[in-house]
């Protein structure tokens, strides 16, 4: 007559609320993909996380350029193949009320497709970035599109800058 | 019994890994910018200057001058493409046979809700790509600067200081949007 389980059942409810509001795949992108921190997206792809990184002066890695097939092995746009000079630009901005705020670091003509900050980024903070190869193609200077996250959320009939759908990470709170 | 319990409760946490990185690949909302394959055929361009007159929200005042506003922003764009390699522009007051139009079409302060008191400063701005000689448009494109959010009294502060930086760093943000979609992002070729 009594109904026992309901604590228990109630209990893995709780599990199941907190695992479906938690849990972050790896998102799909326009442009460069980041290596590091990876670009992920909750709530079936319609919110974009910020990923938490282990230190406050990260070295933010991403997919070099060209991009290579599956097996890494060809250049996956054969006329890519062509690109010469290829060089790196990365932007990041601070957070505000989710969106990006004012222009932290920029950087240009980065040789590698990483970068280590030279001074600690500020703690318990959230950020913006974005990447693009800049590559001279047939004698004409070309790029990717900035790197964005591609989410479900709405639509984005007019692009908007800067975009809110930049890659994103959080700074620890403690430690450098 | 207990065990067909467990398993009643665990295949929707199944169901939800498995599912969620499938939803995660679905289509996205963002429509592609126009094409622009072939760049060659463009030819000389000549940055036109527009006569448009912005649309600007009265909670701005009088301070925005349109043609002042277009002016900035051609000026923005000539920094953008100046030693551009690959493209030839067009010097001031001479005619070329494609003309590069970026106009400011709405200045105006917007809320995310009713109850929202932090709006954002927003331009809307269309930039094109015209070839008078054969009539056509080669390139067409809307886009928007958005601010970071703001109270509303910090935009009247200082006979509209904030307005003004701001307008300044949307005019740069839409110059460098412009000039990269149509002169430097690659469009991959289309598939055979």
């Amino acid at each position: 007559m009594t109904r026992p389980r309901r604590p228990e059942h109630l209990r893995r409810l709780i599990i199941l609320a907190w695992a479906l509001s938690g849990c972050s795949v790896k998102a799909p992108v326009y442009g460069l993909r980041p290596n590091y921190p990876e670009a992920r997206v909750r709530r079936g792809g319609k919110e974009a996380v910020f990923t938490l990184i282990d230190s406050r002066q990260p070295d933010l890695g991403w997919e070099a350029f060209p991009p290579r097939d599956k097996d890494a092995v060809a250049v996956a746009d054969a006329t890519l193949a062509r690109a010469k000079w290829v060089v790196y630009d990365l932007k990041l901005w601070h957070e505000e009320n989710g969106a990006p705020d004012a222009l932290a670091e920029e950087h240009s003509g980065l040789a590698e497709p990483h970068y280590q900050f030279q001074s600690p980024l500020d703690a318990c903070a959230k950020y913006f970035w974005t990447v693009r190869a800049r590559f001279t193609l047939d004698g004409r200077e070309q790029a990717t599109e900035w790197g964005v996250i591609q989410t479900t959320d709405r639509p984005r009939w007019v692009p908007v800058v800067p975009d809110p759908d930049y890659y994103r990470f959080q700074t620890p709170c403690t430690g450098h | 019994m207990e065990r067909r319990r467990d398993a009643l409760f665990f295949w929707p946490l199944a169901l939800v890994t498995l599912v969620t990185p499938a939803l995660a690949q679905a289509p996205s909302t963002r429509l592609p910018a126009p094409s622009l394959r072939d760049r060659a055929e463009l030819g000389s361009i000549a940055v036109a200057q527009s006569r448009y007159l912005p649309d600007t929200d009265p909670s701005l005042g009088n301070s925005i001058s349109g043609p002042l506003l277009q002016e900035l922003l051609r000026q923005d764009i000539l920094k953008q493409v100046s030693g551009l390699k690959g493209y030839t522009f067009a010097a001031a007051g001479e005619t070329a046979p494609t003309l590069l139009e970026v106009r400011v079409e709405r200045v105006s302060l917007a809320k995310d809700s009713l109850i929202d008191d932090s709006p954002s400063l927003v331009l809307r701005a269309r930039a094109r790509l015209v070839q008078p000689a054969y009539g056509r448009s080669v390139y067409d494109q809307k886009l928007e600067y958005r601010s970071p959010k703001r109270a509303s009294s910090e935009w009247s502060k200082n006979e509209d200081a904030m307005v003004h930086r701001e307008i300044g760093q949307g005019l740069k943000e839409l110059a460098q949007k412009a000039a990269d979609d149509i002169f430097l992002v690659y469009d991959a070729p289309a598939a055979p």
